[in-house]
């Protein structure tokens, strides 16, 4: 498996289909701290969001890379159809580690914040950047390796799937019927819900049930995407 | 042992059915080419065999053994240098590194590519890039090897080179093939598949392998050549001439080069 992860990492580098979603993500990290004593938590929750559009970008950029032909090669070499997914998963979790420490540490870096970091402030950054980086896996996933990768409109339907779970709050409020609906879209609201108002995090019993909601939801979507890949492969 | 079996087994894609009831059985050790006009379903049968496709009906039993696979176009956008790429590709296979570098480096001289293993294979010629196709397959040192139509792209010496490593691999290696030269079907197939509209029309073993002989000849003019009947040919500059002809045709054709002036330099037995 390393040795497909290398060749993964060396040839999206090579393909340079890198730098438009990096070069958007650092721009935008730079812009959100151009201003200096911002808010922790809110100025976290709008990095994860980028981290959410960027991470669907990556991650359909690098199950687009192979030809349909080196992709065939590349599972025979694998053995198994569904080793070519993990590997392309924790490839985009290689790609996706520098990007997570440069959203956590540049604003401390940079002392952008005006208050002071706190360990509960830390792991609710880590959990809501990582949470958002699984979303857009997810999303990227679903839009670029299953049989909608096939579909006219993947690149538009990932992206209609990231603004209406991005609007799912505002959506509800025209019509509770909504809520009925929207379920199947990742539940942002209940990360990002928490990181409004005071730079502080408290481990309460919803946060703790909306947070095993969140795993439990992103388990669900992994596990359900395998054999849509494979289905799409067969 | 049977490495494959397939009961009425059919393909969909996009609502068109690519393979219609296919029963087939493949036993371990068996050449099998696979041939038919194109778009009748060869290399979708091949992808069936191999467990690239799944049957979208009827049943399909394959053994747990490992597959080589060379597909008939090798990817053009790959984006490492030969020896990388297939130092890589080698390393998904095996544990461990040592020998990788040797048998990558035994494979360039056999099929005469050393001199472009530092090269880009998207700047490589594609025979070249052909090459590498069957290199990677061969280093994973497959019991059963899938080549689509590998003779695409090579020059008729590498052609030669890879009929020869086909049939000098040890084992029981399985090997099938699909393929419209008649090369590689004389020279390796011990069964032959016609497959018409995604229908196996014809499955019969052949009986006989025809030997063939590998003549390289100096020649005074090349009019000579066009002279003699019932051989494949390739010229090498003004006075040289690599030729291909059936065994038992063979001493008949060196009289008649020598009757005309020519010289033998080079004469191969091949299967």
């Amino acid at each position: 498996m390393s040795a497909f992860i290398r060749y993964q990492i060396i040839s999206y580098v090579r393909s340079l289909k890198f730098i438009p979603p990096v070069v958007i993500f650092f721009a935008w990290v730079f812009i959100l701290y151009a201003y200096k004593n911002v808010p922790i938590l809110s100025s976290y929750a709008v990095s994860s969001i980028v981290m959410y559009l960027i991470m669907t970008w990556i991650t359909m950029s690098i199950f687009t890379l192979d030809e349909e032909s080196e992709k065939h090669i590349l599972i025979s070499h694998l053995k198994r159809k569904v080793s070519y997914l993990f590997g392309k998963w924790l490839t985009i979790l290689i790609v996706m580690i520098p990007l997570l420490l440069f959203a956590i540490f540049f604003p401390i870096i940079t002392d952008s914040f005006k208050g002071n970091m706190s360990i509960q402030l830390y792991a609710y950054a880590f959990y809501s950047h990582l949470v958002f980086m699984a979303f857009g896996i997810l999303v990227g996933t679903l839009f670029s390796a299953t049989k909608l990768a096939t579909k006219k409109y993947a690149w538009l339907s990932s992206v209609f799937i990231i603004v209406v779970s991005l609007a799912s709050k505002s959506i509800i409020e025209i019509s509770l019927f909504f809520k009925w609906i929207l379920w199947v879209f990742p539940p942002v609201f209940k990360v990002i819900g928490y990181m409004e108002g005071e730079d502080q995090v408290l481990i309460n019993t919803p946060v703790i049930i909306d947070s095993i909601f969140v795993v439990s939801y992103l388990i669900i979507g992994a596990v359900m995407l395998v054999p849509l890949f494979i289905k799409k492969e067969s | 042992m049977k490495i494959f079996e397939a009961n009425q087994a059919c393909k969909e894609i996009d609502g068109i059915m690519i393979l219609k009831e296919v029963s087939l059985s493949i036993s371990q050790g068996e050449k099998v080419a696979i041939t038919g006009t194109n778009g009748s379903g060869k290399s979708s049968l091949l992808k069936l065999i191999g467990g690239i496709f799944e049957e979208t009906a009827g049943q399909v039993k394959r053994s747990q053994i490992n597959i080589g696979y060379v597909p008939e176009h090798f990817p053009e956008s790959i984006r490492f240098k030969l020896k990388d790429y297939l130092m890589l590709m080698g390393k998904m296979t095996c544990k461990w590194d040592e020998g990788i570098l040797k048998r990558i480096e035994n494979y360039a001289e056999l099929f005469a590519i050393t001199d472009f293993l530092t090269t880009p294979l998207k700047n490589c010629s594609k025979g070249t890039k052909q090459k590498a196709g069957i290199i990677q397959a061969l280093l994973k040192n497959p019991d059963l090897l899938l080549l689509d139509e590998p003779l695409t792209g090579l020059d008729d010496k590498a052609k030669i080179e890879l009929l020869n490593q086909l049939n000098s691999l040890q084992g029981r290696k399985t090997i099938i093939f699909t393929a419209h030269d008649p090369l590689l079907i004389e020279g390796l197939a011990d069964r032959v598949l016609t497959v018409e509209s995604g229908r196996i029309v014809y499955d019969a073993a052949k009986i006989k392998k025809e030997k063939f002989r590998y003549i390289r000849a100096s020649i005074p003019t090349k009019e000579i050549i066009t002279e003699i009947p019932s051989i494949r040919h390739k010229f090498i500059g003004k006075d040289s001439v690599e030729i291909i002809v059936s065994a038992k045709e063979s001493d008949k054709i060196i009289a008649m080069l020598l009757q005309r002036g020519c010289s033998i330099f080079e004469l191969t037995e091949k299967r």
